[in-house]
């Protein structure tokens, strides 16, 4: 397969996915359309259940709560939360990130963002650590210490679905005829939270899935599972490192040299190569990258 | 080192941190972590 068809196969791998991350990651869990009518956020038996990925809880239409901000809530009341951690733990065990590449409508968002035509940059390396500082200082020690969800304040994805919607829509509340966000509440927290907004939404013109790669605490959690999960990546011995897999990645990992890194998100581009597969379970062929990989670093 | 890495890589070991988290989550619901999640989603 030539470069010129492999691009065609990706473009072909994005219309399958797009559809599922809408109606998967954002759709489902935000279908609480009756709030048109209540202009209230929805607060029954759904919202006891979190989605796998991210996604806000205050946005006006959301069913369900946001793992993220369950971590930083239980931290907050100085609790650890057993059924999250299982819940995100069953699905990393089985998946590995699989969900950031095919649920996280965020990541679909930046990936789109990126289609726009413009001069391309790579994100520094060691950059890649910031998510688990986003994990360990903002969603876990200030939370703990402070009682406050630091993460949830300035996650750009709340910004765009939560926070940006009721401050423009403010609707006003039936049951005391006020606006929903009172005069004057609007300060120097939602300006903030807007100029990150903004700042990631100009990134993601320039630079592939930015958020996931640098700051996402979720993503941060999930990668922890790509080396040990059931799904994994292999590289057949054929490969001759043509690096076709490094420009079909949209986070530019180097497949051939780690194809379970913890930054794949397991969009499962690369397996458009011939010599990249999908395996599952403990299965490792003598020869393979995977195996190379593993005990090198081991 | 690379015995370690077989280990990780092992059904064995997927499994049993499989197990521990299905308990995890079990856990988690019979302590009533779910009033907690819903309460806490709506004071967030």
């Amino acid at each position: 397969m030539n470069r010129k068809q492999l691009y065609k196969a990706r473009a072909l791998l994005r219309n399958i996915r797009s559809p599922f991350v809408a109606i998967f990651g954002l759709i489902l869990p935000n279908s609480y359309f009756s709030v048109i009518s209540t202009k209230e956020i929805y607060s029954g038996p759904l919202k006891q259940v979190c989605v796998p990925g991210l996604n806000c809880h205050a946005c006006p239409t959301a069913m369900m709560a946001c793992p993220m901000g369950m971590i930083q809530q239980f931290a907050a009341v100085h609790k650890f939360p057993f059924a999250v951690a299982g819940f995100l733990g069953i699905i990393g065990i089985v998946f590995g990130r699989s969900v950031c590449g095919w649920l996280c409508p965020f990541g679909w968002v930046q990936d789109q963002i990126y289609r726009i035509k413009s001069k391309k940059f790579k994100i520094p390396t060691y950059l890649k650590y910031g998510k688990y500082f986003s994990l360990v200082i903002l969603a876990l020690i200030l939370p703990y210490f402070t009682e406050a969800n630091w993460f949830s304040r300035i996650c750009p994805w709340g910004t765009l679905i939560a926070g940006v919607p009721w401050v423009i829509w403010n609707p006003v509340n039936p049951m005391n005829a006020l606006p929903v966000i009172e005069p004057g509440s609007v300060g120097w927290l939602y300006v903030m939270k807007v100029s990150i907004l903004v700042i990631f939404l100009a990134l993601f013109v320039f630079t592939r899935r930015p958020f996931c790669r640098t700051l996402c605490p979720l993503g941060a959690i999930y990668s922890q599972f790509n080396k040990i999960s059931f799904m994994r990546l292999e590289v057949t011995g054929k490969c001759v490192g043509c690096d076709m897999c490094v420009d079909l990645c949209p986070v530019e990992i180097s497949v051939a040299d780690d194809p379970n890194s913890p930054d794949c998100i397991r969009c499962l581009n690369c397996t458009l190569c011939n010599n990249v597969h999908v395996r599952w379970g403990p299965t490792l062929e003598s020869g393979s990258k995977q195996i190379v990989a593993a005990s090198s670093k081991g | 080192m690379h015995r370690i890495a077989m280990y990780l890589h092992s059904n064995a070991f997927k499994t049993g941190l499989m197990l521990l988290f299905a308990a995890s989550l079990i856990l988690g619901v019979l302590a009533g972590e779910l009033t907690l999640i819903r309460i806490g989603s709506s004071a967030l």
